[in-house]
């Protein structure tokens, strides 16, 4: 695993890098760290990575503008920031975790348990950024209808009918996903509150109807819990 | 207040709109030294000089034709005033209704007789018809000025009392002058630098003199040896305020070349008024221009500069040029400098208004900076970034935790001491950067290092200033190939102003990025505005050596 630390203070830096490896100990994991903004962005343009840490203030700046930018990316972002009152906000971006300033072992433990956990953390995610020509454009997580895989990409189908690729997976998406989306098929993330109901087609095959008309495949060992969380 | 002065003014104006008397008067030598009369056939009326000629040392006649048609009759009983030079007989026809003074004998009776004289005529003398009005005059005190001499014809009682029910109300705004000429000259006793109060009160009483000057002659006796000495007083008031109303304007405005503009001026009011001694009217005519031309020129500049209240002082100006064109003299002399007053005094309230909101503003900005200062301690960016650090020591070394903490500690103890102040010495302020260099040293693990030249330890300076330079200097420098940020400040004393330079040594991280942006820059103008107001300058620029902020304190 890739981890890279945006963090200006050296002694903050190594502890949490300290704490990371304390973390993942048995699994092999590369813990890298810059001071600023710009040498963030040039590691993330030139090398792969699963997780960020990311200091919302950097020797002055505004970390928000590179937040933007992150939860673009295809990995997850973590914050780690003495601005508490920013946490909300950070978490509509689609962050993964937001760790306040001073911080523990148990506390960092616990952000990183949200990694490797596959589950939904139910965060209040308002916003899917993507890149597209070069710019980043933030997509509401409302006018979202369901959510494709499609290799290591995700296709968002809109209400209104547009697409749009991301680039993080089914798995990261559904971990910073909202209570609303539900991943009813190895393919497929669905928004809940578009669904009409449940139909079943003779062999065993079940689908779930939207209220646009459409119909997704359910996958068959989650059927029983879709069923009995939504529908009865 | 603006209601019942307009009242006022309407009411002067009505009250003096009553013409001099228009009479053709014509004169002639009396060459019989007293033995002959008016009416004698050897003063042939048609042969007279008209008046205005100069009869030197010699006793004269004047005389001129009243017709009495039925209407007059009606504002029995009659009277006359009589505005003229000399000691005179009255005549009505052949009838002496009074003197003033003996003629021919002046030098010999002293100073009897006043250059304003009314007199009666009897109800029986005052009969339908022509009538002549004679007088035997001489005048030896002027022998050389020409004669002039004014009639008027009317009631008895009303030729007397208008002139004094207009002096009354004149007065009424004379006191109205005295009382804001009192105001304004305590205002500048209790605050000296307020010099335009100070001008502004001295045009008022000024004004008040002039007023008082003008109408003495209705109830003062004036001999007409004496009445030179009143027009010479208005004459020296006149200049007075012709120089002084422009100058405060121009104080008020910030107009520039001031001192030269005024040099020049003032010997122009100088040269018109010692060039046209004598013709009185004139001057004080030539003056009061001069002071509307200028005026009118520099507050039109300050309205082009949208300087504020310029285009209500320009309307002002404008409105009261055109009043003293348009009316009687002695009616706009009034109006016309009862406007310009009024306009300076709209730019004082103006002005006092401004300083109150001003003085309201550097209040707030006291209370905002005092705020900040504290906020220092607790914002969390420094707190928990601190706090941070210090757990990882506290897991680490003991033995340094406790070396931080104490940095921390002092750090905390310092600016509780200076929170409530505006200056600090500026040993407590370097103390202060140095406690922060030891606290981020442990926070950032880079070597930074403090040198100081030259400092002055009597000098103070607003706290956290310098403090604040140095937390720009940490945020956007990263250490030199040494591995080390160095800081150095240095105090200098240059011929104009005192200055502190702190340079930081290290690299820039972002070289271009505007200095309004760096953190803290408001703060620190805000804290040298506090105390400098506007006698200071920030310099903040990267230099080959580093980064280099520069604070100069003007004297």
């Amino acid at each position: 695993m890739q981890i890279l630390i945006i963090e200006d203070e050296l002694r903050i830096a190594k502890r949490l890098k300290r704490m990371i490896q304390t973390f993942f100990r048995s699994l092999l994991c590369e813990v890298h760290h810059v001071d600023t903004l710009d040498e963030g962005l040039q590691f993330i343009a030139d090398h792969k990575i699963d997780l960020l840490c990311l200091d919302l203030n950097l020797n002055g700046e505004n970390g928000f503008e590179m937040l933007k930018q992150a939860v673009a990316g295809s990995f997850q972002t973590i914050i780690i920031s003495a601005y508490r009152e920013r946490a909300i906000e950070a978490f509509e971006y689609g962050v993964l975790d937001f760790v306040p300033k001073p911080f523990t072992q148990e506390r960092i433990d616990q952000a990183f348990h949200r990694i490797i956990n596959e589950k939904s953390a139910h965060l209040s995610t308002r916003y899917l950024a993507i890149k597209r020509k070069g710019g980043i454009y933030l997509i509401k997580t409302e006018d979202v209808l369901y959510i494709k895989g499609a290799d290591v990409y995700a296709e968002l189908v809109l209400k209104n009918g547009i697409t749009a690729l991301h680039n993080k997976t089914l798995e990261s998406l559904v971990q910073i996903l909202s209570s609303d989306f539900e991943r009813i098929h190895k393919s497929y993330i669905v928004n809940m509150t578009e669904v009409k109901g449940i139909s079943i087609e003779p062999g065993s095959k079940y689908s779930l109807e939207l209220n646009s008309g459409e119909f997704l495949p359910i996958g068959r060992t989650k059927y029983k819990e879709i069923k009995s969380k939504w529908f009865e | 207040m603006y209601k019942k002065l307009s009242f006022l003014i309407l009411l002067i104006v009505l009250a003096s709109c009553d013409p001099p008397g228009d009479y053709a008067i014509k004169i002639k030598e009396d060459k019989s030294s007293g033995k002959s009369f008016w009416s004698t056939p050897d003063f042939a009326f048609a042969e007279w000089e008209i008046e205005g000629n100069n009869m030197r040392d010699s006793i004269f006649w004047a005389k001129t034709e009243i017709i009495l048609k039925d209407n007059i009759l009606d504002k029995k009983p009659l009277g006359i005033a009589v505005n003229s030079f000399g000691a005179y007989e009255m005549y009505w026809d052949d009838v002496l209704l009074g003197t003033n003074g003996t003629p021919g004998q002046e030098l010999l009776t002293g100073k009897v007789g006043e250059t304003d004289r009314y007199f009666y005529i009897p109800n029986e003398l005052a009969t339908v018809g022509k009538h002549h009005l004679t007088m035997r005059i001489s005048q030896y005190y002027f022998p050389g000025y020409d004669r002039y001499i004014g009639i008027y014809f009317g009631n008895h009682e009303q030729i007397i009392r208008n002139p004094l029910e207009l002096t009354a109300l004149i007065h009424i705004l004379a006191g109205a002058f005295l009382i804001t000429f009192l105001y304004y000259l305590l205002l500048f006793i209790n605050d000296r630098k307020n010099i335009p109060a100070l001008l502004f009160s001295i045009s008022c009483l000024l004004f008040f003199m002039l007023i008082i000057m003008e109408y003495l002659k209705f109830y003062v006796p004036i001999h007409y040896s004496n009445f030179l000495v009143r027009l010479e007083t208005i004459g020296v008031l006149t200049l007075l305020i012709s120089f002084l109303i422009p100058f405060y304007f121009s104080i008020q405005f910030s107009i520039p070349w001031r001192k030269l503009v005024f040099v020049l001026y003032g010997g122009l009011l100088l040269f018109i008024f010692i060039k046209f001694r004598g013709s009185y009217d004139f001057t004080a005519r030539s003056l009061a221009q001069s002071m509307w031309l200028i005026s009118i020129v520099m507050v039109s500049i300050a309205a082009f500069y949208r300087n504020k209240g310029a285009v209500i002082v320009l309307i002002g100006l404008i409105a009261s040029a055109l009043v003293d064109y348009f009316l009687y003299y002695d009616v706009s002399l009034f109006l016309s400098f009862t406007i310009i007053l009024l306009c300076m005094l709209y730019m004082l309230s103006a002005k006092m208004k401004e300083e109150k909101f001003v003085y309201e503003q550097s209040l707030i900005r006291s209370e905002r900076l005092k705020n900040e200062l504290l906020k220092k301690k607790i914002q969390p960016h420094f707190l928990m970034n601190t706090l941070t650090s210090l757990m990882d020591w506290v897991e680490e070394s003991p033995k340094k935790s406790v070396q931080f903490i104490e940095a921390l500690a002092e750090e905390f103890n310092m600016l509780n001491q200076i929170e409530d102040q505006t200056l600090i010495p500026i040993t407590q302020e370097i103390a202060l950067c140095k406690s922060l260099l030891k606290i981020m040293s442990y926070r950032k693990e880079t070597k930074y290092i403090w040198n100081d030249f030259n400092i002055d330890v009597t000098k103070k300076i607003p706290p956290a200033v310098i403090h604040t330079l140095v937390e720009n200097g940490i945020t956007h420098c990263s250490p030199s190939s040494k591995g080390a940020i160095v800081f150095e400040l240095m105090y200098y004393e240059e011929e104009r102003f005192n200055g502190y330079e702190l340079i930081t040594i290290g690299t820039i991280r972002k070289p271009n990025k505007p200095v309004a942006e760096r953190t803290g820059t408001k703060y620190i103008k805000s804290r040298l505005q506090e105390s400098y107001r506007d006698q200071w300058q920030f310099i903040s620029e990267a230099t080959e050596k580093g980064w280099k902020n520069e604070i100069r304190i003007y004297r």
